[in-house]
């Protein structure tokens, strides 16, 4: 296959898109749970801030920022995609 | 869109007066220079006056010249053909050499020869008291680059040349001589590749680096140094690199370091002036970037910085989007996941490593191109820093 770029494509549009990106400060009581992962000398790190609805128990919403290359921000890109679309994810599926 | 190449330590294009001196070779001028008829010796005459104009350019005798397949191929040949001569001993290389220097030493290693790593200053550079001081009786080899691929710091070889000849006079011993070895595949297209004056007894050059074809490239050795062919077959290159020459490739190599000799001193100073109006932008309009490598002992055509919090590899894709190609220290998809063991050697961070990229000027670059990434730089610095989880 004669690739124009290094990765896939869903890659380059979520890496040149990223969805769901947190670009300022959360707000005091704005997300339910937080959580970072990653380490920069590895040369990767992502956190993440979620709200989770009450009731239903599911991640209503997932923001996030990544330092890595361009697969790691494509995927958590996807990732906050996978895990806050469709209803969201139950919360007893996510631990 | 318009692309803009400033990724010249990887690779460069061929000129085109290169790709003419290589033309006769393909149909014409096709012969194999091992045969007795008239086309095998139009191919070896062919092959001779390359090889003597090569010597000629470094200062060299033609048959001190043996054409490999390139770079990586020369640093393997002058190495392990070192090591197979003594059988044993000790070699000592710097910590930022080239893969094609620093993973034959390992295997070398594994093979029971000590290697001793020299490191550098913080600005790259070789400490000639450490070398002094790690010359032992059962040194054989020396392997120290001209000019560094990643941040372009030049070595002081021919100090390094010094210690090395007077260290053999003190310690006369026929057993373990040692020879010095440079990887001047950098350093050709910029730096003084007069072997006389260089005093070293093994250099590496390669063509793709000089505007010249891929797959071909030299080792120089000096008379007397005795070294072990890597391979086996027809006596070619004095039996030390069997294999039908590379004709079309060595006449290509030949011109591709005639022009590039040339055209140096003037090529030199032009890409001086660029190099440095870009890294002085760059630590002037990018807060939390520094110059990587050593201000003025440095090749013309190369910068590199680290961005704080902003990842190489992402950077470059982002750059590459918008018509620029250049690289970065940081690796994801290349072979290698580690950051650079260049910018680790300089005292910096695994951090600092993965946040560096380099840009490589070349004979095609305007200051026009340079003012173009200095205009878009800044903004795919601040987005990817607000995208990044660090700060």
């Amino acid at each position: 296959m004669n690739k124009e770029w290094i990765y896939s494509e869903t890659v380059k549009k979520n890496f040149f898109n990223p969805r769901n990106i947190l670009l300022r400060e959360p707000k005091p009581g704005e997300f339910d749970a937080e959580g970072m992962v990653g380490n920069p000398a590895c040369g990767d790190v992502m956190k993440m801030w979620f709200k989770i609805d009450p009731k239903t128990q599911r991640i209503k919403k997932l923001k996030w920022r990544t330092f890595g290359c361009a697969s790691a921000i494509a995927s958590t890109s996807m990732f906050s995609q996978m895990v806050a679309g469709k209803g969201g994810m139950k919360l007893e599926d996510a631990e | 869109m318009k692309r803009i190449y400033l990724d010249h330590a990887a690779t460069t294009c061929l000129d085109s007066r290169v790709k003419a001196a290589m033309e006769p070779f393909w149909r014409k001028n096709f012969g194999n220079a091992s045969s007795i008829h008239k086309e095998g010796c139009d191919a070896r005459n062919a092959l001779s006056l390359s090889r003597k104009a090569v010597a000629s350019l470094i200062s060299a005798s033609p048959d001190e010249i043996i054409f490999t397949n390139g770079g990586t191929e020369s640093d393997n040949l002058a190495i392990f053909g070192v090591a197979n001569q003594y059988k044993k001993g000790r070699i000592i290389a710097s910590k930022i050499e080239h893969h094609a220097v620093l993973n034959p030493c390992e295997e070398l290693e594994k093979q029971g020869f000590d290697v001793t790593y020299l490191n550098v200053d913080r600005s790259g550079i070789v400490d000639l008291r450490e070398l002094k001081n790690s010359l032992r009786k059962d040194t054989i080899l020396i392997s120290i680059m001209y000019a560094n691929n990643e941040i372009g710091a030049i070595q002081p070889i021919r100090e390094i040349a010094k210690i090395i000849r007077e260290f053999r006079k003190q310690n006369p011993n026929p057993a373990f001589f040692p020879f010095f070895h440079t990887d001047a595949v950098q350093a050709a297209g910029y730096l003084d590749l007069n072997v006389q004056r260089l005093g070293v007894d093994l250099m590496s050059v390669n063509a793709s680096k000089i505007y010249g074809p891929k797959g071909i490239g030299f080792l120089y050795v000096r008379r007397g140094v005795k070294i072990s062919p890597l391979i086996f077959g027809g006596g070619q290159e004095r039996g030390l690199r069997p294999g039908t020459e590379n004709v079309a490739g060595i006449a290509g190599l030949s011109k591709a370091l005639e022009i590039s000799r040339e055209e140096q001193p003037k090529e030199s100073k032009r890409l001086v002036v660029l190099r440095d109006y870009l890294a002085g932008n760059i630590l002037e309009k990018i807060p939390g970037s520094v110059l990587n490598g050593h201000p003025t002992l440095r090749l013309p055509n190369n910068v590199n910085v680290t961005i704080s919090s902003v990842e190489g590899e992402s950077l470059v894709l982002y750059l590459d989007a918008q018509g620029i190609a250049c690289s970065t220290g940081s690796a994801c998809t290349s072979s290698s996941l580690e950051p650079s063991h260049v910018i680790t050697a300089l005292g910096k961070s695994e951090e600092d490593a993965h946040c560096s990229v380099r840009f490589t000027l070349g004979r095609e670059t305007q200051r026009k191109d340079i003012d173009y990434l200095l205009e878009i730089l800044p903004e795919i610095v601040e987005k990817l820093r607000k995208v990044s989880a660090i700060t």
